[in-house]
């Protein structure tokens, strides 16, 4: 491999790519103009190239590309099977996680029942009995939830008594 | 190619993986008919071996259906897939075994018709015949280059990345970029002339 002793292979390998700065790029370009031996070795890094390229490219024209995109979709399906599996096996394999689920919905359903049934009412539930006469009236009833006694009592001031 | 055309293409990967991520069915199938043969011709280049090609592509599609949800898309989809595969293929399972085998193997079994081709072309003309003469030799020392070495060369001459480009695919320096690609060139070079 003969080439001149103004560039080393590793430059015009570099100069092929387009990787050196523009002025070195340039003195390059003018000295190629001249020099057999420097243009010989680029043409020849530039035929290789485009051997090695057209030579993948009918390869990989001519693998069966169908194959592949089967290949992945049955892969795929096998991983969205194996997922759906786990799963699976997660709840139906372990009996005290179904056990614990049964439980919690249990659970849950009665909490709901309660908070689904209608609150209290904030008025008697009955008036037991009721006293009314001159000097007082009074009034005997109980609340619905707790069953307190509640006495509501009035006092009226007849005249002439003299323990009003 | 013009600003309006490169933005197209970007809103349209940009919506691909969108819907990738959204676990679209179609979306994926649209990624592997796009991918593919790019995938397996640099599968290919640098394993020299159809099959492991084909498991390899697969492995990076699978993966690619697997982790979508963590590409971050600071790269584009392109730079993202050419990563996975060249690390796919870098760190081959079977790369010692089939590198016993090629040892052992000459490359026109390995490709069913390449030497072949050339011994019945002698009717065509004599550039085709010499264009097939060098992609025999060129292959020939592609194989018999270190793996590492390929691989830069690969991604130069088939992907046309920058050196920096290289450099961040492979995680070397790039420096380290241009002393394999001149030393795969130099070997390629003799190999020719010889």
């Amino acid at each position: 491999m003969k080439h001149c002793d103004n560039y080393t292979l590793e430059t015009l390998s570099c100069f092929t790519d387009k990787e050196l700065p523009p002025e070195i790029c340039e003195e390059i370009s003018s000295h190629l103009v001249h020099c057999r031996e420097c243009r010989k070795i680029i043409d020849d890094y530039t035929r290789i190239s485009e051997g090695f390229r057209r030579k993948i490219q009918t390869s990989a024209d001519s693998m069966d590309s169908g194959l592949l995109a089967t290949g992945v979709s049955q892969r795929i399906k096998q991983l969205k099977t194996s997922r759906f599996k786990r799963w699976l096996e997660f709840f139906g394999g372990s009996k005290i996680v179904l056990q614990v689920a049964s439980i919690a919905v249990i659970i849950l359903s009665t909490v709901v029942y309660y908070q689904m049934q209608p609150g209290p009412i904030d008025e008697p539930s009955a008036i037991v009995t009721l006293v009314d006469g001159n000097a007082s009236s009074v009034m005997i009833f109980e609340t619905q939830e707790k069953h307190h006694t509640i006495i509501w009592y009035t006092e009226t001031k007849v005249a002439g008594d003299n323990h009003g | 190619m013009d600003n309006c055309e490169v933005t197209h293409q970007d809103s349209d990967e940009k919506e691909l993986i969108d819907r990738l991520k959204q676990g679209q069915e179609w979306a994926f199938e649209t990624l592997v008919g796009r991918f593919q043969k790019k995938l397996l011709a640099l599968a290919y280049s640098i394993t020299l071996d159809r099959e492991e090609s084909l498991e390899i592509v697969q492995d990076v599609f699978v993966s690619v259906y697997k982790n979508i949800g963590t590409f971050r898309e600071d790269s584009g989809l392109a730079t993202w897939l050419r990563r996975i595969t060249v690390n796919g293929c870098l760190n081959w399972k079977r790369k010692w075994k089939r590198r016993f085998r090629w040892s052992h193997q000459s490359i026109d079994q390995e490709n069913g018709t390449l030497l072949s081709d050339v011994e019945n072309l002698v009717d065509t003309p004599e550039t085709a015949l010499r264009d097939k003469e060098l992609e025999t030799i060129v292959m020939k020392t592609i194989e018999i280059l270190p793996e590492k070495v390929r691989a830069v060369f690969v991604l130069k001459t088939l992907e046309g990345l920058s050196y920096e480009e290289i450099a961040a695919t492979l995680k070397i320096k790039k420096g380290t970029v241009s002393s394999r690609l001149h030393l795969a060139r130099k070997l390629l070079l003799e190999a020719v002339e010889s």
